[in-house]
């Protein structure tokens, strides 16, 4: 069984690159795309991260970070930062740039979906998402300094990725 | 394109809403969700007169891969099947469906259903077929190997309800006895009742089907190896030779 700070210590934990991402994302069916995995500094936790971009829509992105659980089939993922899917009445996140998030009871019911759904101003583009959820999955910053430099100014949506 | 839109909204009482997400290309928001809440991506492009495509410019494929890769050809020719069955025809991840002004609406609800089933690819992950292996193998062998009288859940040594086996069959004067192995510990427990079953002078042949026999270590084969009499190396090997063994323990 899970709790809801299991889960945000897996978010949040410090971690460090063990596999690094490829220098170019790469292009494939309708997406770029690229990952990489890390472990937790403290007791070795592995996880991986996806990234991937609409390559027709730009606003079309998800960044995620999963984990293998050792008492549990398969990966979960835990948190996911999303672009925009454009608005419509009955479900406001979908204009906006928002968040999923697994949640502990979810997960204790056998259900992995990442259905718990917050907005957020907090990016505005690939670039500012991306370099936002390094830092909320707490990668250490020698890591993002290495293999992502500085995020670029807003409304930039072409990182220095190999898009 | 304006006619177009109004059927559509017509055909879904309202519930759906437009925006020209680019020059000549119409987000359509239906309510058709995934099951993480976000909505089943589908625009709207006209092609010529009363002619028009749905797509999804790729976003089906690339919300399968937060989670699934296509990486194998099994699992490309699935991929092909559903689009193939579907009369879905993709083009560089956008899948695409020609329809008109006449068929908007079923043709719409016939995409969705298409892309969500796309989706639905990722409950292939070896994680979930894995769990299904005794639940295949049980249902092979009683429907069939009926013949060779199987039984669930056996204890050769009724005292030692720790070394049960999975199945047990008579085809002839002596049992024959099956375990499942799908990772190194069923493995080595797999040996510990064989050799157990062969301490007490038990009268019985010990089967194995593994899995995947290279998932094994191989120390845990060798020493498998030793202890059974017969090993099928998959549960497809299993399905296509059990039959000849079992015919064969009948004649000795």
């Amino acid at each position: 069984m899970y709790s809801q700070d299991h889960v945000n210590d897996f978010i949040g934990c410090l971690k460090k690159i063990k596999t690094p991402p490829a220098k170019n994302m790469k292009v494939e069916r309708g997406a770029s795309r690229n990952s990489f995995t890390a472990i937790s500094v403290e007791n070795g936790i592995s996880f991986s991260v996806f990234y991937m971009q609409n390559t027709r829509f730009p606003e079309n992105f998800s960044i995620g970070l999963t984990f293998n659980p050792p008492d549990h089939k398969g990966m979960i993922t835990l948190i996911r930062c999303n672009g925009k899917h454009g608005p419509t009445k009955a479900h406001p996140h979908h204009a906006v740039f928002h968040i999923h998030r697994v949640t502990a009871a979810r997960i204790n019911l056998g259900m992995t979906e990442e259905a718990e759904i917050e907005e957020t101003d907090e990016y505005a583009d690939f670039d500012g998402a991306l370099h936002y959820f390094l830092r909320i999955i707490n990668l250490r910053e020698e890591d993002r300094v290495r293999y992502f430099g500085a995020p670029k100014s807003p409304g930039s949506t072409q990182l220095n990725l190999g898009i | 394109m304006e006619n177009i839109l109004n059927d559509i909204r017509r055909e879904f009482n309202d519930k759906v809403s437009f925006h020209e997400k680019r020059p000549g290309i119409y987000q359509l928001y239906l309510p058709i969700y995934h099951e993480d809440g976000d909505m089943v991506d589908l625009f709207l492009v006209p092609k010529g007169k009363d002619r028009y495509e749905l797509c999804d410019f790729g976003q089906t494929l690339m919300r399968l891969s937060y989670s699934y890769q296509i990486d194998t050809e099994n699992k490309e020719a699935i991929l092909q099947k559903i689009l193939t069955e579907n009369q879905l025809v993709e083009d560089e991840g956008n899948i695409k469906f020609d329809t008109t002004p006449e068929t908007i609406f079923s043709d719409i609800m016939h995409v969705t259903q298409a892309y969500t089933k796309i989706g639905s690819m990722r409950y292939f992950k070896r994680e979930v077929i894995e769990s299904l292996f005794f639940e295949m193998l049980d249902e092979f062998i009683f429907k069939d190997l009926t013949d060779f009288k199987p039984e669930r859940d056996v204890l050769p040594v009724p005292s030692r309800d720790d070394l049960g086996v999975d199945f047990s069959f008579t085809p002839n004067g002596h049992p024959v006895y099956l375990l499942g192995v799908k990772d190194k510990s069923t493995a080595m427990l797999a040996t510990i009742k064989y050799l157990e079953f062969h301490n007490k002078r038990l009268n019985f042949r010990g089967w194995v089907v593994y899995e995947d026999f290279d998932k094994i270590p191989k120390s845990d084969q060798k020493r498998l190896t030793n202890a059974s009499d017969k090993q099928f190396t998959s549960l497809e090997d299993f399905i296509s030779q059990a039959r000849v063994f079992f015919e064969r323990e009948r004649q000795i």
